[in-house]
């Protein structure tokens, strides 16, 4: 599949994100602007980046090869994100850029303050962003691989160095630019496979459709697995996805780029209507050009009757189908774009806990000098790299989907719950955090680790500890559960002034 | 300095109650769609894929109540911001 225009559009993709690195970091010398931009984006930039940051490969083509596997699920996958943003705008994005500078656990941190909740909250953030990472450089690896003929491991590594480059040298005015270019050329590559897809059928959707829903009466053979079979797996993905978005650090994290509370609000309206739209289009008409085009054509197929590249790549091979090797060439200049701004998010994240909470906060007691801080930084995004570029090898071949939940089940069980009660819940204790945070993390984890598709497919036993792949239904409320009974029991302990701290920050969260 | 505080505190609380409020209907509808998927799956498992309709009426409904309860908020925020100028 490797053609010419293809790899030219990579090179550029290189050389444009580098160069906005290298103007990145002239400007940026501080701790704030390395973690936060200085806080000088705009809402509406910031909600570019955003979306940049929400809409990642994995999940722009794998809701399309869903679809084209005729699993339902893309539809729970379009709509959850909504209610997340929803939320996120409700009851997050306002006290968080109003009481946080750098990072999501030093909010936390300030109702709670001392090492214990930091760290626990700075590692659970770390968990998150490490799953998420990990399925980030496997689709990497793969798409680049099918892509321009590159060896896995090496498409890897590339992938890990140009994140590195970004975060280390650009902090977070190059990964917010990387996003905000990234953003754009997706945009625009969505709108013209549109309309190249809507010349095909002379502008008429409806017959786009008939012919699609022909194609799966003959393709579509015998039952259809996916989490909509259940009821259980229905709510307990839909609760996964909606509020898994409002517990990823990557994400919450843009908010201290904005210089106030008005322009995050602005950030979470931009980006949700721009996921929404994208999101749509994607589902009703390049997952329905995919099924109505690609199937049938025998040279996008194998000998065993498998899609080349698997059903990920069913957009990709429309692209080819649309616009020859020029769109296709677009296309992947775009998942690659796609991925590198991604990455870039998510190492910031994870730097910034390991710099910032874990060695300023839990392990200098906030001694460190800025210097240090920066330096430290630089050493945690290098040691992040290696950690994903090691894990993206190890986890080769492992199921995108099924890594990119772990991390939105993670996010939802521990992240949100220990966010959401320390900025409405006068009642909640340290303990209650702890243990509440603490069920929530490994309650998820473990109810992931004893499903079908760890316990079974990959260590190899013949039945599940959990009958499900997904546990958030489960581990959510437990996690709330612990935390509110948890503190309860402890709230002999909880004293006046600990209140009266919660008040000053409720005041201070809401001017 | 301390009444200031305290009408924050309690204009905070009324806030975060209005917000449970939008939350709680877009999260119901969003509920109910999920069942509504899960049921449609049930008699069909391309059920949602085949019928476009069902899925472009259930994505636009959330994503209507999703942009109200955008402006039902920037809407109160506005209030807030006319009283506190007053």
């Amino acid at each position: 599949m490797r053609s010419p225009i293809a790899i030219a559009l990579f090179l550029i993709v290189i050389v444009s994100t580098l160069l906005i690195t290298r103007w990145a970091a002239r400007r940026t010398h501080s701790r704030s602007e390395f973690y936060a931009a200085g806080s000088s984006i705009t809402g509406t930039q910031n909600g570019l980046a955003i979306a940049g940051d929400f809409m990642s490969a994995s999940t722009i083509l794998g809701v399309a090869g869903l679809a084209f596997m005729g699993n339902s699920d893309a539809v729970l996958y379009i709509v959850a994100p909504l209610l997340g943003f929803t939320i996120m705008l409700l009851f997050i994005a306002e006290p968080l850029r109003n009481l946080g500078r750098y990072t999501v656990p030093e909010v936390v941190a300030l109702r709670f303050p001392g090492r214990s909740v930091r760290a626990f909250t700075a590692a659970a953030a770390l968990v998150v962003t490490i799953f998420y990472l990990i399925a980030q450089m496997v689709g990497a690896g793969a798409l680049i691989e099918i892509l321009l003929g590159v060896p896995y491991s090496l498409a890897v590594v590339v992938v890990a160095t140009l994140m590195m480059l970004y975060v280390a040298f650009g902090g977070m005015l190059a990964t917010t630019w990387v996003q905000i270019t990234k953003a754009v050329v997706l945009m625009v590559g969505v709108v013209l496979m549109t309309i190249l897809t809507l010349h095909r059928v002379d502008y008429d959707v409806g017959s786009l459709y008939s012919t699609a829903r022909a194609q799966m009466d003959t393709v579509f053979t015998g039952n259809r697995t996916g989490a909509l079979n259940s009821l259980y797996s229905t709510l307990s993905l839909g609760l996964a996805l909606s509020l898994g978005v409002c517990g990823l650090p990557h994400v919450l994290m843009r908010f201290f780029t904005v210089p106030d509370a008005r322009q995050a609000r602005r950030s979470i309206v931009v980006a949700m209507v721009l996921i929404a739209v994208v999101f749509l289009i994607v589902l009703f008409v390049l997952s329905y050009a995919a099924i109505a085009f690609v199937y049938g054509k025998p040279e996008f197929f194998d000998d065993a009757g498998v899609l080349r590249g698997g059903a990920n790549m069913a957009v990709v091979h429309l692209s080819r189908l649309l616009g020859g090797d020029v769109l296709m060439g677009i296309v992947s200049a775009v998942t690659f774009a796609t991925i590198l701004a991604v990455v870039a998010g998510l190492t910031m994240a994870s730097a910034g806990a390991l710099a910032h909470d874990l060695y300023a906060q839990v392990f200098r007691r906030g001694t460190a000098t800025e210097k240090q801080e920066l330096r430290i930084f630089r050493v945690a995004t290098l040691a992040v790299t290696v950690v994903a570029a090691l894990l993206g090898i190890a986890f080769k071949g492992t199921n995108i989907s099924f890594l990119v939940s772990l991390a939105f089940s993670v996010a939802a069980s521990a992240n949100l719950p220990v966010l959401l009660l320390s900025l409405y819940w006068r009642g909640l204790t340290r303990r209650g955090v702890l243990l509440g945070g603490a069920v929530g993390l490994i309650g998820s984890t473990g109810m992931l680790i004893a499903g079908p598709a760890i316990w079974v497919d990959v260590l190899g036993y013949e039945r599940a500890l959990f009958g499900s792949n997904y546990p958030t239904l489960i581990a959510l409320p437990l996690a709330l559960f612990t935390a509110w009974g948890v503190s309860l029991l402890d709230a002999r302990r909880h004293d006046a002034q600990a209140r009266q701290v919660f008040d000053e920050l409720t005041a201070k969260a809401n001017p | 300095m301390a009444d200031e505080s305290s009408e924050m505190v309690r204009l905070a609380r009324v806030r975060a109650r209005l917000c449970l409020l939008l939350a709680g209907v877009s999260g119901a509808v969003f509920l109910v769609f999920l069942v509504l998927l899960n049921r449609s799956v049930q008699n069909d498992p391309l059920g949602p894929l085949h019928d476009v309709r069902f899925s472009v009426i259930g994505v636009g409904i959330n994503f209507a109540l999703a942009l109200s309860s955008v402006v039902a908020f920037g809407y109160w925020r506005r209030v807030e911001r006319t009283r506190a100028g007053r």
